[in-house]
């Protein structure tokens, strides 16, 4: 999502909120994720493409914390495993995707017959939402290519 | 075996570290094919979850328990465009979706 959609997006969803409502925001963090085999780190996969859309919506958030239209409650991280029957299956579901696997590990991964796994970090932010006032306008002012229609609700 | 994300439910523990849904409406942006969704309709959540991709959200019908039909809706669209039914949500859930 492009950085502009994403102030649009979560200001549009922001206004779906009771007052003082909560928004759960989950996305991928560093550092990259990793492929284990047997409990051992086989190699790590290069998450630089999801982390560069995942940056965009922290900002986005952080920004509406700034200008004070969400408050920052409390964070939760932890790692969220997918588990591969083997390897060659991992390099399959892999290969179409965003983030890459190390090309010196492809063809031994694809030997690898047994499970593997990819670990990734994950972090979870809860953020509620205060009372619009100045700030809308301060953010507004720092996004003026927001689509206003997100505001007609 | 098939490839499966998140066995261990590190997602979903990680939202009930956070919150208590019972009785909470919750909309999620990007369920997917509902593997947290179902979670939360489970903990007493009224759910409204969209996604934009309609394969996946046919199957998050499909998986979807019987006893959480009235709970818990699903939608086919994007986050920029979708109708919002109404504005009295008591939490927004990104799901890896801003």
């Amino acid at each position: 999502m492009a950085p502009e959609d994403v102030v649009h997006v979560l200001r549009r969803f922001r206004e779906a909120l009771v007052p003082e409502g909560l928004i759960l925001d989950l996305q991928v963090i560093r550092p990259d994720p990793v492929v284990e085999v047997d409990g051992t780190v086989f190699c790590e996969i290069d998450g630089s493409p999801l982390f560069a859309t995942a940056d965009s919506a922290v900002a986005a958030v952080d920004g509406m914390v700034t200008v004070g239209l969400l408050v920052e409650e409390a964070v939760d991280d932890h790692d969220v495993l997918k588990h591969y029957p083997s390897g060659a299956e991992l390099v399959t579901d892999m290969l179409p995707r965003p983030r890459k696997l190390p090309a010196d590990s492809i063809s031994v991964l694809e030997s690898v017959e047994q499970e593997c796994v990819v670990r990734e970090r994950c972090r979870l932010r809860r953020l509620r939402s205060a009372t619009a006032g100045p700030a809308e306008a301060q953010l507004e002012r720092a996004h003026p290519t927001v689509d206003r229609r997100s505001l007609a609700h | 075996m098939t490839i499966v994300l998140d066995p261990e439910g590190a997602h979903l523990a990680a939202l009930r570290r956070l919150v208590d849904f019972e009785g909470m409406s919750v909309l999620e942006v990007g369920c997917g094919e509902g593997r947290l969704t179902t979670g939360l309709g489970e903990d007493g959540a009224t759910v409204w979850a969209f996604d934009p991709d309609a394969d996946r959200v046919a199957a998050a019908r499909a998986s979807l328990p019987d006893e959480l039909a009235e709970r818990v809706s699903f939608r086919v669209g994007s986050a920029r465009e979708i109708e919002i039914p109404r504005s009295d949500f008591d939490i927004v859930l990104f799901s890896w979706s801003l």
